[in-house]
C-alpha cells in the first residue's frame, strides 16, 4: 500500500517538481513572453487600480503601518497553529492563503 | 538617543533603514524630531507586513524560532457518552521549529518543521439513549499517532512585489500529504494598494490502521487545488484593510475511515454500522475581511476579522476574530483575543439512522459536520530582550493560552440537533525566537 503510494507520489512529485522548476526558471530569468504578459497584465491592473483617492499615505508616513502588530499575521507560528486546529476541528476553509497539505486529523 | 524596539520577525528593516537614510540625506521632507522619532521607531519596529509597509526586501538577519504547545481536549461528559466508553479525549504535544535565512539581495528561504504526538480517544459513532437522545461512542484510548510536517518556502522580492514558492511534506502513521504552492503580490498607488494571489496543490493518501471486527477501507487518496486572491488598501497612517477570496476544490476520498453511522433498527456496533460516506467532491469558498488599526495614544493595535464561508455540502459559516495587541515599554506585549465561530450542518450529517437508508447513501455522524458554534478566548504575552552572553542577538520569549468551547446553541443553524461529540479544548504555548 505504502509502496504503491510512494510510487504514485513519486509520479506526481515529478510532475509537480517539473512545474515548479519551470515556473521558477521562467520567473527568475524573465522570458520575453512572460515579461510581455506581465507588463500587459500590470498595465491592465494599473488602469483599474491606480487612483489618486487610493494614494493615501506617502512613503515617509509609514512608521505606524510598518509596525509588526499592524501586519496581517504578526506571529506566523501562532497563525499556523490556529489554521491547523480550526482545520482539524471545524468544517470551514481557513481563508487568507492558498493553504498547504492535509492531515488525518481526528 | 537610541530607540530600541522589540524586533521579532522583522522582515523589512533593511529597506526601511535605507529609506530612512535616503529621506534624511536628501531632505525631501521636513522632519520634525517627533516625526523622525516615529519614523525611526517605525523602521526599527519591524515590518512583517508583507507588501504593505515598506519596500519589498528579504529578511536581513537570520531568524530561528521554536514553539512548544500542549493541546488538550476536555473529557466527554458522562451523560453524553455511552456507558463504559473511554472519556479522555485527544491530547497533543506539538513542536514547531522555524528558520528564515536571507539569500543574496533578493531572496529569503524559510524552513518550518512541525512534530505532533497525539494520543487519546476520538468520536466513533452516535447511538440513541433510552430517551432517544444521541450519545457518543468513542474509540478506545488506543489511538496514538505522530505527525511530522516539513515546509520549505522561498521568496523572491522584486521592485514592486514578491513571488513565493512553497513545498510541503507531511507524514503520519496512516496519512501522507505532499503540497506545492505559488503566491505573490504586487503594489499600486505607491504601495497603498496591494493585490495578492496564490495557488496551491495537495496530494494526500490515507492508509487506515485496521482493527479486527471493524470494516475499513485499505487505502485511498484525494487531491486538492486551492486558489486565493486578495486586495488590501491603506486607509490612513494607522489603518489598513484587506478583503480576500479563497477557493478550494477537493476530489477523492473525503470520508473519515475511523467514523461510522449507526442504523438503530439493525443494532449499533462496529460490524453493523455503515461506514462514514461523504461526497467525493467538495467546493469551498471563503470570503475573509481583515482590519488593522493602531491607536497611537494607547500604543495598541486592534485586529478585527470577519469571514463568511460556504461549500457544496450545504455548510455555511461565520467567523469573527478580534485581538488587541498592547505594547508596553517597547519590550512587553499583551495580546488578548476573542473568536466566535458558527457553522450550519452538512446536508448528509446525521447522528444515526432509525432505519437503513438506501444503499450507498451519503452519511456522516462526525460532529465537525454538524451545526454548532464555538467561542475561543486567548491571551498571549511576549518579552523582547538581549543578554550579555549573546551579544546583539535579539530574543523574544512568548507565552500563550487559548481556551475553546463549542455548543449547538451557539450555531446560526436553527435546526441544530444535540451533538454529543462536540469538543472543548485548551492550548498552552511556550516559545522562544532569536535573530542574529
Amino acid at each position: 500500500m505504502r509502496n504503491q503510494f510512494f510510487l504514485e507520489t513519486r509520479r506526481h512529485s515529478r510532475v509537480l517538481i517539473g512545474v515548479a522548476a519551470a515556473l521558477l526558471l521562467v520567473s527568475s530569468t524573465g522570458c520575453a513572453w512572460l515579461g510581455d504578459f506581465t507588463a500587459k497584465s500590470r498595465a491592465w491592473l494599473e488602469s483599474g487600480l491606480e487612483r489618486p483617492e487610493l494614494n493615501r499615505v506617502k512613503p515617509w508616513e509609514r512608521d505606524v503601518l510598518a509596525r509588526q502588530d499592524m501586519s496581517w499575521s504578526p506571529d506566523a507560528m501562532r497563525s499556523a497553529r490556529g489554521t491547523h486546529v480550526y482545520f482539524s476541528k471545524e468544517a470551514s476553509l481557513v481563508g487568507g492563503s492558498a493553504g498547504g497539505g492535509g492531515c488525518g486529523c481526528n | 538617543m537610541k530607540f530600541r524596539k522589540p524586533k521579532r520577525r522583522q522582515s523589512k528593516p533593511a529597506a526601511a533603514e535605507r529609506q530612512l537614510v535616503s529621506l534624511e540625506d536628501e531632505s525631501l521632507v521636513p522632519l520634525s524630531s517627533s516625526a523622525l522619532r516615529a519614523l525611526t521607531s517605525g523602521a526599527l519596529a519591524l515590518g512583517g507586513m508583507a507588501g504593505n509597509a515598506l519596500a519589498d526586501a528579504p529578511v536581513n538577519r537570520y531568524e530561528a524560532e521554536y514553539n512548544f504547545s500542549y493541546y488538550i481536549e476536555d473529557d466527554i461528559a458522562n451523560e453524553k457518552a455511552v456507558a463504559g466508553s473511554e472519556q479522555g479525549r485527544y491530547e497533543i504535544e506539538w513542536h514547531q521549529l522555524n528558520f528564515t535565512v536571507p539569500v543574496g539581495e533578493r531572496w529569503d528561504v524559510g524552513i518550518e518543521l512541525v512534530n505532533e504526538s497525539m494520543s487519546g480517544a476520538s468520536p466513533w459513532f452516535v447511538v440513541p439513549d433510552a430517551a432517544g437522545d444521541p450519545i457518543q461512542t468513542m474509540t478506545g484510548a488506543s489511538i496514538e499517532d505522530n505527525r511530522t510536517d516539513l515546509n520549505v518556502t522561498a521568496n523572491r522580492y522584486q521592485d514592486n512585489g514578491r513571488v513565493g514558492y512553497s513545498a510541503g511534506f507531511s507524514t503520519e502513521d496512516d496519512y501522507t500529504s505532499i503540497s506545492l504552492g505559488l503566491d505573490g503580490e504586487t503594489h499600486f498607488n505607491e504601495k497603498n494598494t496591494t493585490l495578492s494571489g496564490g495557488i496551491g496543490l495537495a496530494f494526500d493518501q490515507v492508509d487506515p490502521v485496521q482493527q479486527a471486527g471493524v470494516t475499513r477501507i485499505s487505502s485511498d487518496d484525494k487531491k486538492a487545488v486551492s486558489l486565493f486572491a486578495g486586495l488590501s488598501q491603506v486607509l490612513s497612517r494607522q489603518t489598513v484593510i484587506k478583503s480576500s477570496l479563497a477557493y478550494k476544490w477537493q476530489n477523492g476520498y473525503l470520508s473519515d475511515p475511523y467514523k461510522q453511522v449507526c442504523v438503530v433498527a439493525l443494532g449499533c456496533g462496529g460490524a453493523l454500522n455503515l461506514m462514514d460516506n461523504r461526497p467525493d467532491n467538495r467546493h469551498q469558498l471563503a470570503w475573509l475581511n481583515e482590519f488593522r488599526h493602531h491607536i497611537l495614544e494607547l500604543n495598541g493595535t486592534i485586529h478585527a476579522d470577519y469571514q463568511f464561508y460556504f461549500d457544496n455540502w450545504a455548510i455555511s459559516s461565520h467567523t469573527i476574530s478580534l485581538a488587541w495587541h498592547q505594547e508596553f515599554f517597547n519590550r512587553f506585549k499583551i495580546i488578548p483575543s476573542l473568536r466566535y465561530y458558527s457553522q450550519s450542518a452538512a446536508d448528509f450529517y446525521t447522528p444515526f439512522f432509525a432505519v437503513a437508508p438506501a444503499a450507498g447513501s451519503e452519511a456522516s455522524s462526525d460532529f465537525r459536520l454538524a451545526g454548532y458554534g464555538a467561542i475561543a478566548f486567548g491571551i498571549g504575552g511576549e518579552y523582547a530582550f538581549q543578554t550579555r552572553w549573546t551579544g546583539d542577538r535579539d530574543w523574544v520569549a512568548k507565552l500563550g493560552w487559548q481556551t475553546y468551547f463549542s455548543s449547538e446553541d451557539l450555531s446560526h443553524d436553527d435546526s441544530s440537533l444535540e451533538i454529543p461529540g462536540l469538543v472543548d479544548y485548551d492550548l498552552v504555548t511556550l516559545g522562544l525566537s532569536m535573530r542574529w
